[in-house]
Parts: structure tokens; sequence; C-alpha cells
């Protein structure tokens, strides 16, 4: 499945389970940050992206959930290949983007969760 | 009665006691669909003998935990769990590694399956989930301390997944028989003739429950009648645990 169709379904799935136009959904949309998602709604989320993608979601993983305290956890100079070991799905990029965006707050954005569903669709339910 | 789910379909954990058969019949009359549960294929078998093909069939077996994944949970409106494995010990006597595998079983995997359920009932945005508790987490006779506390902590489970889940049309009830004239419950009392009477006369009604009477009661909790029950536990021991 391509980038835009994964989109696309992405913008599906926020209308019906948070009532976000799909105007409001980019890449770089935080999901937390700017959208409010909250846990009942990433509960949401995960069962709709694993029925509409055919993927086995793990919720910690999709989401960042366990990030701050995994980061606390690691030695400065091994944190990017350490959080890799982690994100599989998340380059070390972006990686190292959500580490300089920490501070702001809740960092997972659209894209994340793009690269999940992308890094995930190899091994299809 | 009415049931309005989209899947009028349950699937009752436990299949082989006497209380979830006589469920099974009675939401049969009702129209529903039933999948009964059973730990090894032989109580599979069993069941089968009773049930035929008015019901469908799934292994669960609470110490395999891969045996969730083989069930095809979205088509379940509806989850009543009457299984418990059986470790009567007292504490002091008991084997460690068996006590850390009977918790495994009754919370970590009943946890497992509490998510697998709900997850499935999401995609309807509706759900019914109830837990066949049992007395004995509140008045505990010596070597019921980890059966006690297993309960106790699926209680808790379940009256988790009423606060988080009502607002997305996912709710819970627990039910507290005291003691049935079945099963398990007649199995101890059957040891002692005296402490059978002994025990009669401390419970108001002066009796035991019979099975029947659990069936209806949780049929009463699976209807849209009783779905702003939730999050709740609800006793029925003839007001044994009310009075002294």
């Amino acid at each position: 499945m391509d980038n835009e169709t994964i989109i696309s379904h992405l913008k599906s799935i926020f209308e019906e389970v948070m009532d976000v136009p799909a105007s409001e959904i980019k890449q770089d949309t935080f999901v937390i940050r700017e959208l409010e998602a909250e846990s009942i709604d990433l509960l949401e989320l995960a069962v709709d992206i694993s029925s509409t993608f055919s993927i086995e979601v793990e919720d910690d993983q999709i989401f960042l959930s366990h990030l701050r305290a995994q980061i606390s956890e690691i030695a400065p100079e091994n944190k990017i290949s350490k959080l890799t070991q982690c994100y599989p799905h998340l380059s070390q990029d972006r990686l190292a983007q959500i580490l300089t965006d920490l501070k702001e707050g809740p960092v997972l954005k659209i894209k994340d969760l793009i690269a999940y569903i992308e890094d995930n669709q190899n091994e299809s339910i | 009665m009415k049931f309005s789910f989209k899947n009028k379909h349950i699937l009752i954990t436990g299949g082989s006691c006497e209380p979830a058969q006589k469920l099974a019949q009675l939401a049969l009359n009702a129209g529903f669909s039933i999948t009964l549960t059973a730990s090894n294929s032989h109580g599979i078998e069993k069941l089968r003998s009773t049930f035929s093909n008015q019901v469908t069939y799934a292994l669960l077996d609470f110490n395999q935990i891969e045996t969730l994944s083989k069930i095809q949970w979205k088509q379940y409106g509806y989850l009543v769990d009457f299984a418990h494995p059986e470790y009567e010990t007292l504490m002091a006597a008991s084997n460690i590694e068996k006590s850390s595998a009977y918790f495994n079983a009754t919370v970590s995997f009943r946890s497992a399956l509490l998510k697998e359920a709900v997850r499935g009932m999401l995609s309807n945005k509706e759900g019914r989930v109830i837990f066949i508790s049992s007395t004995a987490s509140t008045l505990i006779n010596p070597g019921q301390g980890l059966y006690a506390a297993s309960k106790a902590a699926g209680e808790k489970l379940y009256q988790s997944i009423g606060i988080e889940m009502g607002k997305k049309g996912i709710t819970s009830a627990i039910l507290q028989p005291g003691y049935i004239n079945s099963g398990r419950g007649q199995s101890y009392l059957a040891k002692d003739e005296q402490k059978l009477l002994e025990l009669k006369s401390r419970i108001p009604t002066g009796r035991f429950i019979e099975p029947i009477e659990i069936a209806e009661s949780i049929l009463f909790l699976l209807s849209d009648s009783a779905l702003q029950i939730n999050a709740t536990l609800l006793r029925m021991d003839g007001g044994l645990c009310s009075t002294k």
C-alpha cells in the first residue's frame, strides 16, 4: 500500500475516532500535542489501524508510550542506536528530531504512524 | 428481555460447569449464538456430547497464551467468563512454582483475554463482559487463599473495563455467587455433612443456589435493561456475606 493510500485511510480513521477533519491530518501533525488524543482514543486508533491495514499493532510501540522512560535509562552516547532497537520503524533522522523536540511535549506525529504501518505491512496478519 | 447488540454471540469460558451450560441453553432459547470454551480437546468433546451442533466450540487453555490468538474476537458482542483453574492449598504449604503458574493463568491470562475481547468489541462500539467470581474472594476458607486472591484480581480487571470503556459502549459486571448446589462448591461441602448443615444455617435463605438461578441472573445482566449496572459487583449468596 503506498504512502498516499495510507494517509487517506488514516484520515478516515481519525475522522471516525476523534472527529478530526481530514484537512487537519498532515504528515507532521502531532497526534497528542495538537490533536489532543487521549489514551482511550489511542486504543481505538490502534484497533482501527490493525483492522484497516491488517497488521498486528503493539500499542506501546506505535504510540511511543514509554519513550521518555526509555530515554532516561539510556546513556547519552547510545541514545539513537538503542532507540532504533526499540522503534525499528523510525529512521535515525526521525529519532534525532524526536530527541531535540522532547521538551516541547508529546512527540508522536502522523508520519510515525505511517512509518509503523509501512514497516509492519510485510508481516500482515 | 431485549438484547440489542449487533453481534448477538456470546463467548462463554469454562463451558463445562453446570451454571455455564444452563446459561448456554437459556441464551440459545433467547436467540443467541453461543461459543463454549474448554481447556483441552477432551473437554470440548464432552461439551459436544451435550450440545452437538447447537453451539460452536473453542479451545482456551489458561496456561497457554497462544490459544487466545486462535479465536475470532470480533464476532462476540458478549463475554461470560466462568473459567477458573483450581489450586487449593494452605498458603504456607503452597508450591512457589505452582502458585506463580496459577496467577499467570488466572490473572495474567485473564487480563490478556479481556484485552482481546474488548478490542474485538470496540470495532462495533458495543459489548458486555461478565465475570463470574465467588464469595470466596470475600469470605475465605482455609486453603482458598490463592483462589480468593485470583478471583479478587479478576473482579478488579472487569471493574476496570467498565470504567475505561463505558463511554465506548462496552460495559462490565461481576457476579459473585455464594455456595452453589453443583460442582466445586458441592465437592467442597460433600466432605463434611455436619459442616453442610452448619453452613446452610448461616445463610439467611437457608439453602444453596441452584445453577439455573445463576444462569437466569447472568442472562438478565446481559440484557439491555442491565447495561447501566456497570463496573459493579453483584453478590448472589442468599445473604451469607451480609450477616455475622
